[in-house]
């Protein structure tokens, strides 16, 4: 089953026992519980404990908690109620037997005595739990019940009965539980030797809920004749506080108060608790608990060491290590265990996983842990505490052995620079809104310039996003106290980055904040970067997109600019956003080569760098910045006219003036022109055309090309007089009449074409020559069906019949009957199909 | 010593005149494709028709022009361009790449597996095949889908790479030819993961770098 269908499952089950169990409650708790509450625990959080039961009172409050014990507890407890004389005393036992099942026993004692009257109550209690389901806990227990009276020594009244509870634990969340619970569920009557009953405890039924936050607090609800409400703190692990409260519900009598504390040392536990009812005095009860198992320990944690956390690189916790932990295999043979880490300050949950212990040998691992990602909500430095548990089967139990570490989580923002440059990575944010909505404004305005003057797409977003910054008004100011010369350089010491969204909202910031800052921008418009790590300063590479072979494309010399796996990347000097694109790339480039000078610069892909160093974006309000549109395009098209200049003097130096003065020939622009027509492109080719006969007007080739073009295009008439004025340059080319002929025919001028048509066919040297001379074969051998639509074989074949009965008709000097055909093929083939049988002069 | 010198002023002034022509188209070649990289098309265009005045079928010409068309979406034409390249110098694995992918868009499938695996084999490999196609190695981060709206056409480099490894296994191990191109491998890394819904570096303008120019 999927853990979404158990959820679905548990929250089901608990409404059907809600909607069952509330009516029942709600006729039945009119009958008030006559029984003492027992336990220090319990009765100082107000008898709220139904849905909590974890410990050996639970056999009183419900019997299904007994199965989460999980350990050997006894326990034993002492009041004097109200301060009467009244004693009550309690000894409870707790046996798990299996992880899913457990038992308990527990006796009870209350009485009076004075001199003349003396009265008792002993109650001994068996039950047993279980789990149904992980989820679902149920509880029974049985209870033998003895009573006695006495009057100056002599017994007046006893008897004794038998009662039944029942209880139920839900747990729809982990940390949530719903318990309902059945307290003398027949009603418990106690009878006398006489055979005179009475009842002892009448029938009570409760509706309870917990919610517990794990290292913080447990706060709880029970409901039954009276409401009861408790809350437990644990400021530290071996400390508890509690408060509780409890009122009836007819609101007849004032509210009873009860607090306590619980002090945890090893196996010991010792509970406080004072009740205040409205009416009575006081009562305190106290206890002592013993939580143990028979079976010892098979582990041992011998060591856990924690570093200190940054909350900003949370996510790289889950995968890298932040400590470690020594764990002793006792056993001789290997031992898998369940280690849980758990940080109450960082975390909603622990982070488990499973290993195999090696026997006899201390076994290391590395502290990794799923942080809560509201840690970046966290305000500043705290010490945190780190449990670390490990869990494992012994004999039919499960054994749990603790450690625990202190450390410091340092608030967002804080970096090691001595643990790498690359965690920087994890501050680059290009989904945080503030840097998405200035990067995408830079960017649509960068693209709105006409036909982009920065030539590469890539250079003009980096220029959008430095000139966006500089419009702003975004500084570079060196942090007086802890500047990043020295800072980076010192051991150990902890730096503070300013997030984009913060460094935007500041106007302001070092080397380290405006980098990560235009590294978001740009990773915001798909640019990749790398941080460059010059002595005592960063700076950025933003990718052209360039391949390496292609880096002339970028315009400028090789000092501007930096190959490096075979990508073209250009650097930007971040401290110089201020004063410009321009001038923060020439100021980039001068501190590459300062720094490889000294053979000390190194580059970090920062995409590369977030596979380890996952960013993550900090809660809060954003101060969002936008550009003036006008006032920012002017400054960006100044500054493209600058990359241009750049550009266009680099390529002039480059390539030569030659290389632009050459001008096209006619022959150039008709050799373009035939592969624009094979193409499919008549328009195109039609315009080559035109321009070859602008630079040769006499071109016999170009007038017949220009020809077939028009044809193609269906201007028949346009295209004679091209074929026309071709013929008329004098160029004797037997191509020119039959392209005349073929579209006559093809326009159901027979008799027209046929004129045409028989010379030409003669000119050219015959039939075979003539398909030759249009690109048909004259057999017709290559007119397979699969390559030509029937209507291109009726074509095709139209031509070459055609050209037939043309060198027929010349043969007997004009004798044909006459015309070939007078339907003109042109209604079943376009007029472009037509064009690719016509003569052309390469 | 007065014919040393004769033999030596003939050999320079032929060497003037047969290579400078040569070096003025070489350098129109480099800065159109240049232009035509830079996004600058049209006088990329220009270019290369001047080389075809200087040389009738010219087939870096024919070919980068073909590379022009496709960027354009006139995916026919350039088909055209590449078969024109094509008989001028049918030995050149780039052209034939090119011509495959221009198959491959028209959605001519065997003709461009064909085409594809002439092109591989001309290459030497598909790493070499794809190196002339200017295709990254395979992301280490897996790149996540763009849109490809601002150019007429888009070219995947995925679909390429998928091709190229299907025309490798068409080509007999061992049976591979070198064209000589003189590629290096790509090194690759991996590529941004983030992408918004706003203007975008990748937004096909890669495309002009993933097609063979010939220089």
């Amino acid at each position: 089953m999927t853990s979404w269908n158990a959820r679905w499952l548990r929250l089901a089950a608990l409404l059907a026992a809600c909607a069952t169990f509330t009516p029942a409650c709600e006729a039945l708790a009119r009958t008030p519980s006559n029984q003492v509450p027992v336990g220090p625990r319990a009765i100082a959080m107000g008898g709220a404990f139904s849905a909590i039961a974890d410990d050996a009172s639970a056999l009183f409050w419900n019997p299904a908690g007994l199965v989460g014990v999980g350990n050997q507890e006894l326990t034993a407890s002492h009041a004097n109620l109200f301060g009467v004389g009244i004693r009550e005393d309690l000894a409870a036992f707790v046996l798990p037997l299996s992880p899913g099942f457990a038992m308990a026993a527990d006796w009870y004692h209350s009485g009076f005595e004075d001199d003349e009257l003396g009265f008792s109550e002993n109650r001994a209690t068996v039950g047993m739990a279980f789990k149904v389901r992980p989820w679902l806990w149920a509880g029974t227990g049985a209870k033998l019940l003895t009573r006695g009276t006495r009057l100056d020594g002599l017994s007046i009244v006893s008897g004794r009965g038998i009662g039944f509870d029942a209880g139920l634990l839900v747990s729809p969340t982990d940390h949530w539980r719903i318990g309902l619970v059945g307290q003398d569920v027949t009603g418990t009557d106690v009878r006398s030797s006489e055979g005179k009953g009475d009842n002892a405890y009448s029938r009570n039924l409760r509706l309870a809920t917990a919610y517990t936050r794990p290292g913080l607090a447990t706060a709880a609800f029970d409901v039954d004749d009276r409401w009861h409400l408790g809350l437990e703190v644990t400021p530290h692990a071996l400390l508890a506080l509690r408060g509780g409260a409890e009122r009836d519900r007819e609101g007849r009598e004032d509210i009873a108060w009860s607090m306590g504390l619980g002090l945890k040392v090893g196996l010991a536990r010792i509970d406080w608790a004072r009740s205040v009812p409205p009416t009575l005095d006081p009562t305190d009860h106290f206890s002592f608990a013993l939580e143990f198992n028979f079976n010892p320990a098979q582990v041992r944690i011998e060591k856990v060491q924690a570093d200190e956390i940054y909350t900003s690189l949370y996510k790289s916790y889950a995968r890298d290590a932040f400590g470690k932990v020594q764990l002793r295999n006792l056993q001789d043979r290997p031992l898998t265990t369940r280690v849980s880490v758990f940080i109450p300050e960082l975390m909603t949950a622990p982070s488990e996983q499973e290993v195999t212990l090696r026997p006899g040998a201390v076994n290391e691992m590395p502290l990794t842990a799923v942080l809560d990602e509201t840690v970046l909500g966290q305000r500043g430095d705290r010490p945190v505490q780190v449990q670390v548990s490990a869990s494992y089967q012994s004999k039919r139990l499960v054994r749990r052995e603790k450690g625990t570490a202190r450390t410091f989580a340092y608030g967002p923002g804080a970096i090691n620079w001595g643990e790498g440059m690359t965690q920087a990575a994890a501050f680059v944010t290009p989904r945080d809104p503030a840097v998405d909505a200035l990067a995408r404004q830079a960017g649509r305005l960068a693209l709105a310039l006409d036909k982009n003057p920065f030539g590469i797409r890539n250079m003009a977003f980096a220029a959008a996003v430095t000139d966006a910054l500089a419009e702003l008004g975004v500084a570079y100011v060196p942090d007086p106290t802890n500047p990043f010369s020295t800072i980076s350089a010192t051991p150990h010491a902890v730096d503070t980055i300013h997030y984009p969204y913060q460094t935007l909202d500041r106007l302001s910031g070092d080397c380290d904040d405006t980098t990560v800052l235009m590294a978001s921008m740009l990773g915001n418009l798909g640019v990749n970067t790398q941080f460059v790590d010059v002595p005592g300063h960063i700076l950025l590479l933003a990718d052209t997109g360039l391949n390496e072979r292609n880096r002339a494309a970028l315009g400028v010399d090789s000092t501007l600019m930096v190959i490096d796996n075979e990508r073209v990347w250009i650097p930007l000097e971040t401290t110089s956003l201020a004063q410009g694109f321009v001038k923060a790339w020439r100021d980039g480039a001068d501190a590459i080569a300062a720094g490889t000078a000294t053979n000390k610069v190194h580059y970090f892909d920062v995409t590369q760098a977030q596979v380890n160093f996952e960013p993550a974006t900090p809660p809060g309000e954003r101060n969002v910045r936008s550009l003036v549109e006008e006032r920012f395009s002017a400054r960006l098209e100044a500054e493209a006219k600058e990359v241009s200049a750049i550009r266009e003097q680099y390529f002039a130096a480059r390539f030569g003036a030659g290389a632009r003065e050459l001008e096209a020939t006619a022959g150039a622009l008709e050799e373009v022109a035939r592969i624009e027509f094979e193409g499919g492109n008549l328009e195109g080719a039609g315009s080559r055309l035109r321009g070859a006969l602008a630079k040769a007007p006499q071109s016999a080739s170009a007038h017949n090309n220009l020809g077939d073009v028009l044809a193609g295009m269906d201007s028949a008439a346009i295209a004679d007089e091209h074929w026309q004025a071709a013929l008329a340059l004098g160029r004797r080319d037997p191509g020119i009449a039959l392209n005349r002929g073929i579209v006559r025919w093809a326009r159901g001028d027979g008799a027209s074409a046929m004129s045409l048509l028989g010379p030409a066919v003669a000119e050219a040297g015959g039939y075979a020559a003539a398909c030759r001379l249009v690109g048909l074969d004259p057999d017709g051998t290559h007119d397979r069906a699969d390559d030509f639509s029937d209507e291109l074989l009726t074509l095709r074949n139209g031509i070459r019949s055609v050209l037939q009965q043309s060198e027929l008709a010349g043969k007997e000097q004009g004798k044909v009957s006459g015309p070939p055909s007078s339907t003109p093929i042109l209604s079943n083939v376009p007029p472009s199909e037509l064009s690719r049988y016509l003569y052309w002069i390469e | 010593m007065r014919r040393n010198l004769l033999f030596l002023a003939v050999t320079a002034l032929l060497v003037t005149v047969v290579t400078a022509p040569l070096h003025a188209t070489d350098a129109r070649s480099e800065y159109g494709v240049t232009l035509a990289i830079s996004g600058e098309e049209a006088r990329a265009e220009s270019l290369f028709i001047t080389m075809l005045s200087h040389t009738k079928g010219d087939a870096r010409a024919l070919n980068n022009l073909g590379n022009i068309r496709l960027l354009r979406g006139e995916t026919s034409v350039a088909l055209a361009f590449y078969e024109r390249a094509l008989r001028g110098d049918s030995l050149d694995a780039g052209i034939h790449l090119n011509h495959a992918t221009a198959l491959m868009l028209l959605g001519n499938q065997a003709r461009s597996e064909a085409a594809f695996a002439r092109g591989v084999k001309l290459a030497g490999g598909p790493e070499a095949a794809a190196a002339l196609m200017g295709i990254p190695k395979e992301p280490a981060v897996p790149k996540e889908p763009t849109e490809r709206a601002s150019k007429k056409t888009a070219i995947d480099p995925e679909q390429i790479r998928a091709m190229l490894k299907q025309a490798a296994s068409a080509v007999p191990t061992g049976k591979v030819e070198s064209a000589g191109s003189g590629v290096k491998t790509s090194t690759g890394k991996a590529p941004s993961a983030w992408r918004s819904a706003g203007p975008r570096a990748s937004d096909g303008s890669e495309t002009p770098q993933l097609l063979y120019w010939k220089r």
